[in-house]
């Protein structure tokens, strides 16, 4: 009796109840349903000023890049979003971009919905209009820099977004942007200056427009008027210009004058890099004579090259500053043979407790891996560093570098 | 579902996501737990098994017949942990009302073993059952720890009177929290 | 749960006393004051509707069936004001997340019910549901306050210029939540011990 009474009191509740909120629900349901059909479109309408409706339009598209998500189709002819991610050394997962673009080929929004590179290099908080400054731009990005103290995740955040309005271009939606002269130039600098890293930009005087230091000392790019062409200059740390135009061409013969300025310009700023050389080798190598200091036309992390002599053999020394987590200064001797006699680096990693494996390491050991490798049997993996990636890839630019730099001079008729 | 997943959950329910500290669910349940140990563990222990019960049922009923009316789940989950927490008093209800001088039933059903069910809700069923098992053991921990803590370490005499009670055990309870973040590298 | 702890605070009736038991949603809601406003309104709305009902059946429920026909109640009125709140304030449910539902089963609403609504007449039930609920809603705001402004140097989710460098994001998390109750309540008890004839006279 008990039992039933309860069961029987329970149930009118439960129905009670049951009934009030299934009522409720006639109301509120489809204005829940109404909120989150919303909240959808509210993240892309963030990004696309008077956004109506979207049709997602992914399935359709060809040759899409695993970056690219996901994109949108603004039903009453907007333009698009899309949906794409960045990964940089720094991630710990791909950034989240949401990205619109009206249907003229200029950017109307982006936005980063998931941040997830280490936070010290945050370049929204580095710099708050980084992501303003993209608005209004077409797909050459023209007026669009990287952020100073965060060249990776910009970087990575600048290529997603070339990469994402690229294929709305391949799939002919949008029109692509034309690149001006002296953008095609900056951006040649990494193809034919690989080792000019975390390019800071000034104003140029006289016929430089425009000059870009590599903060690893490694060299300069200017971007000079030559007649009626704009052509790219570029100066290393031992003081070799080459001359490219927008074709990508080198035409240093054509230019003394373009070469006589810029090198003027890069001689009033002068480095040391060769005397730490000569002092490095005399401590790497005791008893090395004839240290003379070679100039060489690479433009890679290598800024110094010297050959010199030690019990009747000749050899090389080169010192290449590539960038892992901090900067880093390798250096190297490599016999006639083309075979590393020895490496040094002033240190491989700073940060010790940041790199927490480190204390393990044997720097000895690490070291003497790299004696006897020459250009042929050099694979990268002799330069890994566990738990430390980034400077285990700045160690493998380093060597490779290193090697570059000796065929170049060998090549070079010496 | 492999046992270095099983132990992950079970660190996490413990520690990064401990129910009753930082997810604050059946917070109140722990603040006023000043029990012994030995009481603290079976009533620990007897709301793990309501946990898993609870998750043993209230899975399969939220797939296969809330789906369509999601407004009926937290009734018809609540029904659920009351109908479990009924039946385990029925079988070992001299155990838990001797042990524990307390009332189990009003005891067992708190915010943890709801939000439980609900949040597993969203997972599959296996990683519900061995999350349900750990948060359980997770709680049962807390409040122990906790109770052993307020009992022996706190002189009530020192504390100043404005701070006495509420206050005084809400910084207990947040110095467990903050040992806990710490293992999660996360203030 | 028993009765009569050697600590203070647990007086019956009172609601500070019943402040223990809601810590958790306190604390889980008093990170953004637009979500304390929520909870507090959610917490002062499902007291004052299980009072009334649970004050108007108690002579009709028997003993034996009180708990879980209470509790069911209470379940079903947190649940239409969620259902409710979900379509009218999606921000804010999604703030509170699982702790509105969690409300169901929360000692707060439930002792109430059961101490208070099941004792009384429907007038002195009303009352005491409402100066708890207000109660609530206060403690949460004013914890809110202090956690969204120092913590996340924001107000109303809006940001304030000048707190951005200062901001301590730790008071805006977990610990946080804990450190500024503590000291909220222990100010609340400061006061209220001024006026300890009157908080009496007011609650019985």
């Amino acid at each position: 009796m008990k039992l039933l009474k309860t069961f029987v009191i329970l149930l009118v509740i439960v129905a009670l109840f049951g009934g009030a909120m299934y009522g409720l629900n006639l109301y509120t349901g489809p204005i829940i349903e109404k909120n989150n059909a919303g909240a959808a479109n509210d993240k892309l309408n963030a990004v696309m000023p008077g956004g109506t409706g979207y049709e997602d339009i992914t399935a359709t598209l060809s040759d899409l890049p695993a970056s690219v998500t996901e994109v949108h189709k603004e039903t009453s002819g907007l333009g698009y979003v899309i949906l794409c991610t960045a990964e940089s050394s720094y991630s710990t997962a791909p950034m989240e971009i949401t990205l619109g673009v009206s249907a003229d080929g200029k950017i109307s929004g982006v936005e980063i919905t998931a941040y997830n590179d280490t936070e010290s290099f945050d370049f929204r908080a580095k710099d708050p209009n980084y992501l303003t400054s993209y608005i209004g731009q077409d797909s050459a990005l023209a007026d669009v820099g990287l952020v100073a103290g965060s060249t990776f995740s910009s970087t990575a955040f600048k290529n997603a977004i070339t990469e994402a309005m690229g294929i709305l271009i391949a799939n002919d939606m949008i029109a692509a942007g034309v690149k001006g002269d002296d953008q095609i130039l900056t951006e040649l600098i990494a193809t034919v200056a690989p080792g000019f890293t975390k390019l800071t930009e000034e104003a140029g005087i006289g016929n430089i427009q425009k000059i870009l230091t590599a903060e690893n000392g490694t060299g300069f790019a200017y971007i000079v008027k030559s007649g009626d062409a704009t052509v790219l200059a570029i100066v290393n740390a031992m003081g070799v210009c080459k001359v490219y135009n927008v074709e990508g061409a080198d035409v240093t013969a054509e230019n003394d004058g373009v070469v006589t300025e810029v090198t003027a310009h890069a001689a009033t700023k002068p480095n040391k890099f060769t005397d730490d050389l000569t002092a490095k080798i005399g401590r790497m190598m005791e008893g090395a004579a004839d240290i003379t200091p070679v100039a060489l036309d690479t433009f890679n992390t290598v800024v110094s090259a010297a050959s010199f002599t030690l019990d009747g053999a000749t050899y090389y020394g080169f010192y290449a500053r590539s960038i892992g987590f901090h900067q880093m200064d390798v250096f190297f001797v490599i016999d006639e043979n083309g075979a590393i006699t020895k490496m040094d680096a002033k240190q491989f990693i700073f940060d010790e407790e940041y790199f927490m494996a480190f204390g393990g390491m044997d720097v000895g050991a690490y070291k003497d891996g790299f004696v006897g490798i020459t250009g042929e049997t050099f694979t990268g993996d002799e330069t890994i560093i566990a738990t430390a990636t980034m400077t285990s890839n700045a160690m493998k630019e380093a060597t490779q570098d290193a090697f570059d730099a000796f065929n170049a001079l060998k090549g070079g008729a010496q | 579902m492999d046992i270095k997943m099983i132990l992950g959950i079970l660190l996490a329910s413990i520690f990064s996501k401990n129910f009753a500290l930082i997810e604050r669910l059946g917070t109140g349940a722990v603040l006023e737990n000043e029990r012994s140990s030995r009481r603290s563990l079976t009533l620990g222990l007897g709301t793990t098994l309501v946990m898993v019960l609870s998750t043993l049922i209230t899975w399969p009923l939220n797939k296969y017949v809330l789906e369509k009316v999601p407004y009926m789940q937290t009734m018809a989950f609540v029904l659920v942990v009351l109908i479990v927490v009924e039946i385990i008093h029925l079988i070992a209800k001299n155990i838990l009302d001797t042990y524990c001088k307390a009332n189990f039933v009003k005891f067992a059903i708190n915010g943890a073993v709801l939000g439980l069910c609900i949040e597993n809700s969203h997972a599959d069923l296996v990683t519900a059952l061995v999350t349900s098992a750990a948060m359980g053991i997770g709680f049962m921990l807390t409040m122990t720890v906790y109770a052993k803590i307020k009992n022996t370490l706190i002189d009530e005499e020192a504390v100043p009177p404005t701070f006495r009670g509420l206050p005084i055990d809400l910084l207990t309870a947040g110095m467990m929290v903050l040992a806990l973040l710490a293992l999660n590298f996360k203030f | 749960m028993k009765k009569g702890t050697k600590t203070s605070y647990l007086l019956k009736g009172t609601p500070s006393a019943l402040l223990v038991l809601g810590a958790g949603f306190v604390m889980a809601s008093s990170h953004d004051i637009r979500a304390a406003l929520g909870m507090g309104a959610a917490v002062l709305v499902a007291l004052l509707l299980s009072s009334i009902v649970v004050s108007a059946l108690h002579k009709v429920i028997p003993a034996y069936v009180k708990l879980p026909a209470y509790l069911l109640i209470i379940t079903g009125f947190v649940s239409l004001i969620s259902m409710f709140m979900q379509a009218h304030f999606p921000e804010i449910v999604d703030m509170l997340g699982v702790h509105l539902a969690a409300l169901a089963v929360s000692a707060v609403i439930y002792r109430d019910a059961e101490e208070v609504a099941d004792h009384n007449g429907e007038a002195t039930s009303i009352k005491t549901a409402i100066v708890t609920g207000i109660f609530f809603t206060v403690v949460m705001v004013a914890c809110a306050l202090i956690r969204e402004i120092v913590g996340n140097a924001t107000l109303w989710g809006k940001p304030i210029a000048f707190m951005q460098e200062y901001k301590i994001s730790t008071i805006a998390g977990v610990f946080g939540g804990y450190l500024v109750l503590a000291i909220v309540m222990a100010i609340i008890n400061k006061i209220t011990k001024l006026h300890h004839h009157l908080d009496e006279e007011e609650e019985n």
